[in-house]
């Protein structure tokens, strides 16, 4: 397990500006003292297992991906928390403001019309086509799903082609 | 009333807000977004996770966030290799000043990418004060490939359109899967373009783009086509 000392720390320093980057796009604006903080509790969690476990850690790679996910997940909803306490209307310029500054401002009725046509897909359907809207690529929908990236092709155009129906009972014709 | 599949996506962020406004909770717990993640979570857990995701606004966010460093991670231990492990000297007890320095270089890192993102910004919202005509009636731009979802392997991708009699130049944007502008060409005057050299690096295989032409027609008139959805296909292994 040991050998060469720089391996874990090479690591790190590769990743830590994609990390930083990813925080900072959650809206994480603390100064570095903080920042150090989130790598330091990956270090420790790290060295507090080997500790536990005599040095020994099956399938490291796996475990240290997995401690490097919880941190950075735990730092992000630090993040929407704090950002709840500050601005309680949730009107957060950083993430939602941008939206309206650089696309057509939605229209109250499509939005409610679509809410309400969304609600008639079935389950599976209903998922895939919203996480399409909420901006994730059908390999990031195969992959959360366990599916082929065919499949999630394939879900979520038949969910698309039953919202279409569904809105067009309500007054809205889609046009592709 | 018609929309689009762009209005439609606009439509259902503006509801995401408004949920948002409201109480959004429920959200789960970070062990089990580790688990989706890492594929470790059971079929229930999963659409449980992700039915909840689809409606919140804050998990998505961090999920997308989340899978790009699961993937930077998995890039990172690939080029390496199994990682070794030996404590640095003092780094667990947060000593050392290599470390503020790294803080330093990645603190300008990101203010130049803020700045470049300032201008980016600024340039979408100049550009978007500028007449432009959609759906009405009169000449159109029509794209004719890659359209309605194709799937094309990423070195293989060329945009086909059909022209526009009193076009005196074109211009063709790619956006990404959020809508947000990931490249836009110079003047063109042929109705065919293979993807550029210089767009080729915003492209990645397994992902999805929209694609859109603007006419540029002789009196200065701008004509926008539709938004056209495209795949880029994996690289064979």
């Amino acid at each position: 397990m040991t050998g060469k000392p720089e391996s874990f720390d090479s690591f790190l320093d590769s990743l830590t500006p994609f990390l930083l980057s990813e925080l900072r796009a959650l809206g994480y604006v603390a100064p570095s003292p903080e920042r150090d903080d989130l790598l330091q509790e990956i270090r420790i969690r790290i060295w507090q297992a080997l500790r536990e476990r005599k040095g020994e850690i099956n399938f490291f790679n796996a475990y240290v991906k997995k401690v490097v996910l919880s941190v950075f997940i735990n730092a992000g909803r630090k993040i929407s928390r704090e950002r709840k306490i500050f601005d309680p209307s949730g009107c957060d310029e950083n993430r939602i403001g941008k939206k309206g500054q650089d696309r057509v401002e939605s229209n109250d009725m499509l939005k409610d019309i679509l809410a309400d046509a969304l609600q008639s897909l079935g389950r599976e359907k209903r998922r895939v086509v919203e996480l399409r809207f909420e901006g994730f690529s059908f390999a990031e929908i195969a992959q959360l799903n366990s599916w082929s990236l065919r499949k999630a092709q394939s879900a979520y155009y038949r969910g698309l082609a039953d919202l279409r129906d569904s809105l067009a009972k309500r007054g809205i014709h889609y046009e592709d | 009333m018609k929309t689009d599949l762009a209005g439609l996506m606009e439509a259902y962020q503006a509801h995401l807000e408004d949920q948002e406004r409201g109480a959004c909770s429920g959200c789960p717990a970070p062990e089990g977004l580790v688990r989706l993640l890492e594929r470790q979570a059971g079929r229930k857990e999963r659409k449980m996770i992700l039915d909840h995701v689809a409606g919140c606004v804050d998990c998505a966010l961090l999920l997308k966030s989340a899978l790009r460093l699961s993937g930077e991670i998995d890039r990172v231990l690939g080029r390496d290799g199994a990682l070794r492990i030996a404590p640095r000297e003092g780094a667990a007890a947060g000593t050392g000043g290599p470390r503020f320095l790294l803080g330093r270089r990645a603190a300008f890192g990101a203010l130049a990418g803020a700045l470049g993102l300032a201008i980016v910004t600024y340039s979408v919202i100049r550009l978007a004060e500028k007449p432009v005509v959609r759906g009405a009636a009169g000449p159109q731009v029509r794209l004719i490939s890659p359209v309605k979802g194709a799937s094309v392997p990423a070195g293989e991708i060329e945009f086909l359109w059909e022209t526009v009699p009193q076009a005196a130049r074109y211009s063709l944007e790619i956006f990404n899967g959020s809508l947000e502008r990931l490249w836009r060409s110079g003047p063109l005057t042929e109705v065919r373009l293979p993807l550029p050299e210089d767009a080729r690096g915003a492209i990645r295989p397994g992902e999805s783009y929209f694609w859109r032409v603007t006419a540029v027609l002789k009196d200065g008139q701008e004509l926008a086509s539709k938004l056209a959805e495209f795949s880029v296909g994996k690289m064979p292994a």
